[in-house]
């Protein structure tokens, strides 16, 4: 029996504290390992300060439009003043209903310095109108450039998905190997009755440089989102501990391999670009099999095919308006834009919601599958577990432009009629404005 | 000597199991991605054939309404794809897939497919280009890695140079045979994939791909002569391919994205709203020397009375909301270029930034150079979209110019007096791709990186072979 397995044999948690320190020491020698754990880290630290301070940017930006939102409502309150219905007064009404809704955002959650991108893609920002949203086409996507969108800095979370299995692989995946190949397996098989407990602590320590990489990088990002949680910041650290947990498993099957360290790190390689590119692609070519989305092109024609209709049909569904609102009595007889074009926006609206809708609805619907099969990609159920704790998953949105539908009908209700009765918006009418949801407790 | 030793090279790679594992799965990968790719395009192309069919026939079939009426209802652009976008797709994702054209106004693109793909698609699209420019290398270095060191570390290399071999030569057979062995058959994918998608060859096409070929060669000649230097210069092949898989994740994964942010943060983009309001701010008060709108209205009313020797407005022999129209949006057409070459340069500017750093990262010049061949690219998109604008310039014009000569005086526009016969007087868009020329203007900068990359992984190479050389005679 060798000292150390004497030694061990006699004291055997003194035995693993020593073999731990002595694993760490090594550790910290080799400049290789040092060298792959810093260049993790200086990118790990960069993304999450790109990420920190887009979540930053986001909460800033909704908050101006907010603070913006509601100078412009102090503003109509004090130069409200009580009028006669008269042509005037209905396209003053008109211009406040399409101009002046309180912008409605979905908020990230406080996981939003994981995914802002993610969620700036979405088109998170919404006006309602008692005009026709869903026909004006210049509405809704930010002015970017697509170069920069396709090559640039994805978010955080993408990123801990993409590299942390590569700094696992490389500073792990033939451990085994490379012991052999060195001749320090047959060394520490002579010292130690359990010579696998040393690759075990080899790779426990590698596993928790990188994790610990990952966590102070999450936390810098979440410490630069002034709207982050401890609550957001905890699970994600969970999932980190996880994710780097299944590729540490994912390294030790390596060691089985037969082949050479080279060999064996090309195995690793090849896994990762399996699991991380390959397999997700293939998930949704599935999902485009299986649930595709509809063509955007199709809807194009589907809604101008509506627009049309409604502007032929104009004459009529104004005078069916009227007929349905005896108590609207409007001062004149011959009606004009903008009062001329409300029943057709209503109408509008009422066909062209759904067609409009089945994206959010079916995005969501992917997710719910892709979220079922994601285990078989643990860096795609990483990035979906990033989009969570961001508040940029698609169910979200969806949940988000439901009320955003909802705020739309009571703010066309509200205004409809006073349109069409060419009713002036006065000081007491600007009180009880609809308000959407997120604004409902904040005191104008 | 040199064919004896790049037959044996060659030979050396055929026998290795790995290579062959290897290059079967780059090869079933790289044909997978092609038939999805193809796939993919062909159904884009139906899409558009078929929404740009309806929208004209919905334009054509408007009935009664005012002209200006008719105008507002518009008419869409559909940028068709060449045929090399079935190998890289490059922007699309991130452009909008309509153009409306309607008067006043010239919008952006919309309906991005990023939209509405799922998250899985951020770690990365698997499409032909994807495999070229990020997989590929990783076979080149897989290739190469062991090539040198392990004749090294078997003592191959001292007994072939006791046999009177030069290192110089066994290095360039050692590359010669890398390029022949990963170059064969992915450009052989590429073909068979253009094959099957049904590619028309037209001579443009035929010198894009021929370019395209080129540049991946330059791309693989680069990355396999830093392989086998780094592979001469470690004393291992773990060394070596740890090394290399460091360099390759930089290459690929980190500095490009680095530099797009860098881009980003170095030259800013105005947000939608604040550019929509700028170009409302100009039309509205004026640039600078121009009086603002009302002004400007006043002048053209002017301008109208004096040509037609008229006092009053309602006495003038031409439609007069028509012609004030035209004077308003020729205006207005002025400002939005004056904006939209801006944010054009903007963009280009943050594409130049990208570009410097390709000197970093060879995998940023061949993503450049092989969007510029397909016509997924920037440039070919700011050509469609100005196609588009000169268009929607001449119909909104034509309308406007018929509204001016079949009326008199102010109409309301509840009015209805054009019909069908206007709206079908109207020619479509015809869009024309632009030429080889066109993609090589834009992309030489690019190919020219990838040049000095394969010289300067050629002196790599150099170096590397003086300094087992200098080993042997130690």
């Amino acid at each position: 029996m060798s000292p150390w397995q004497q030694h061990s044999a006699k004291r055997p948690m003194r035995g693993t504290w020593l073999l731990w320190c002595a694993e760490w020491q090594r550790l910290r020698r080799q400049p290789a390992v040092l060298a792959v754990l810093a260049a993790l880290l200086a990118v790990l630290l960069a993304s999450a300060v790109h990420s920190g301070l887009g979540a930053a940017a986001w909460r800033a930006q909704v908050a101006k439009g907010r603070a913006e939102a509601q100078a412009v409502h102090a503003r109509e309150h004090r130069a409200a003043v009580a009028g006669a219905a008269s042509v005037a007064a209905a396209l003053a009404t008109f211009q406040f209903a399409r101009q002046h809704a309180p912008p409605m955002v979905l908020e990230g959650e406080g996981g939003l310095a994981l995914a802002p991108a993610a969620l700036a893609v979405l088109s998170p920002w919404a006006t309602v109108t008692v005009e026709s949203r869903r026909t004006d086409t210049r509405q809704g996507e930010p002015l970017h450039n697509p170069l920069l969108a396709e090559l640039g800095l994805p978010d955080f979370a993408t990123v801990a998905a993409l590299l942390l299995p590569l700094a696992v692989l490389l500073l792990a995946g033939a451990l085994s190997q490379e012991a052999q190949e060195a001749g320090l397996w047959r060394w520490m098989q002579a010292q130690s009755a359990q010579a696998g407990r040393w690759l075990r602590v080899a790779l426990a320590w590698r596993l928790m440089a990188v994790w610990a990489c990952a966590a102070a990088a999450s936390v810098l990002a979440h410490a630069i989102d002034p709207g982050a949680t401890a609550a957001a910041l905890l699970w994600w650290l969970g999932a980190l501990m996880l994710y780097v947990a299944v590729w540490g498993l994912a390294a030790a099957c390596l060691w089985r391999l037969p082949v050479s360290a080279g060999a064996a790190l090309l195995a690793g390689l090849v896994l990762w670009i399996a699991l991380g590119f390959v397999l997700p692609a293939a998930l949704v070519a599935w999902l485009d099999g299986r649930m595709p989305m509809p063509s955007r092109l199709a809807d194009v024609v589907a809604t101008r095919a509506q627009q049309q209709r409604a502007e032929m049909a104009m004459d009529t569904l104004l005078h069916d308006w009227y007929a349905a609102h005896p108590q609207v009595r409007p001062p004149v007889t011959q009606h004009t834009w903008p009062v001329s074009f409300m029943p057709r926006y209503v109408a509008q609206e009422e066909a062209l919601r759904p067609l409009a809708r089945r994206f959010d609805e079916q995005r969501a619907q992917r997710l719910r599958v892709l979220e079922r099969v994601a285990w078989l990609s643990p860096p795609l159920a990483l990035v979906l577990a990033g989009d969570r704790l961001a508040g940029a998953d698609a169910l979200r949105y969806a949940r988000f432009k439901d009320e955003v539908d909802v705020f739309e009908d009571q703010w066309r209700a509200f205004f409809l009629p006073r349109i069409m009765g060419y009713a002036r918006l006065g000081p007491d009418d600007l009180l009880r404005l609809p308000r959407p949801p997120d604004l409902r407790t904040e005191g104008h | 000597m040199m064919a004896v030793l790049l037959r044996h090279e060659l030979r050396a790679i055929g026998r290795d199991g790995r290579f062959a594992l290897l290059a079967l799965a780059l090869f079933l990968l790289l044909a997978g991605t092609v038939m999805q790719s193809v796939i993919a395009q062909r159904r884009l192309a139906d899409e558009q054939r078929a929404a740009a069919a309806e929208t004209r026939a919905q334009w054509d079939h408007q009935g009664g309404k005012h002209p200006h009426r008719g105008a507002h209802f518009g008419l869409y652009a559909f940028r068709p794809q060449g045929a090399l976008a079935m190998i890289d797709p490059g922007l699309q994702a991130q452009l909008g897939q309509a153009l409306w054209l309607e008067p006043h106004k010239r919008s952006p693109a919309r309906s991005r497919p990023v939209a509405d793909e799922p998250p899985a698609t951020r770690l990365g699209t698997l499409t032909p280009a994807f495999a070229l420019t990020v997989l590929l290398p990783l076979l080149v270095i897989a290739l190469c890695a062991p090539s040198v060191s392990a004749d090294r570390a078997r003592g191959t290399l001292r007994l072939l140079r006791g046999a009177g071999l030069r290192v110089p030569h066994w290095l360039a057979a050692k590359l010669l045979a890398v390029l022949i062995a990963v170059l064969l058959p992915v450009l052989g994918a590429l073909a068979a994939g253009l094959a099957v998608g049904g590619a028309a060859l037209t001579p443009g096409l035929w010198w894009r791909l021929l370019t395209l070929a080129a540049a991946i060669g330059l791309y693989v000649g680069a990355v396999a002569a830093i392989a086998l230097a780094v592979s001469a210069w470690a004393g291992d092949t773990r060394k070596a391919l740890a090394l290399l898989v460091g360099l390759w994740a930089a290459a690929v994964l980190v500095v490009p994205r680095l530099a797009a942010a860098g881009a980003h943060a170095a030259i800013d983009v105005p947000a939608a709203g604040a550019f929509a309001a700028a170009i409302q701010h100009d039309i509205h008060h004026g640039l600078p020397g121009d009086g603002d709108l009302a002004s400007r209205g006043r002048a053209v009313d002017a301008g109208l009375l004096r040509a037609h020797g008229v006092a009053r407005i309602e006495d003038l022999p031409l439609g007069v909301s028509a012609a004030r129209r035209l004077a308003r949006d020729a205006y207005a057409d002025k400002v939005h270029a004056l904006h939209f070459d801006a944010l054009w340069a903007r963009y280009h500017r943050q594409a130049r930034w990208v570009r410097a750093a390709s000197l970093l990262s060879p995998a940023i010049a061949l993503r450049s150079l092989s969007m510029a061949m397909a016509g997924t690219d920037l440039r070919h998109q700011q050509h469609f979209e100005q196609a588009a604008e000169t268009y929607r310039q001449q119909v909104n014009t034509a309308i406007d110019q018929w509204d001016r000569q079949h009326t008199r005086g102010l109409r309301s526009f509840e009015e209805k007096y054009a019909d069908d016969a206007l709206w079908q007087a109207i020619p479509g868009f015809a869009y024309v791709s632009p030429g080889a020329g066109f993609a090589w203007r834009g992309a030489w900068p690019d190919a020219a990186v990838l040049g000095l990359w394969l010289l300067g992984g050629l002196a790599l190479l150099v170096w590397a072979g003086h300094g087992l050389v200098r080993e042997g005679r130690s």
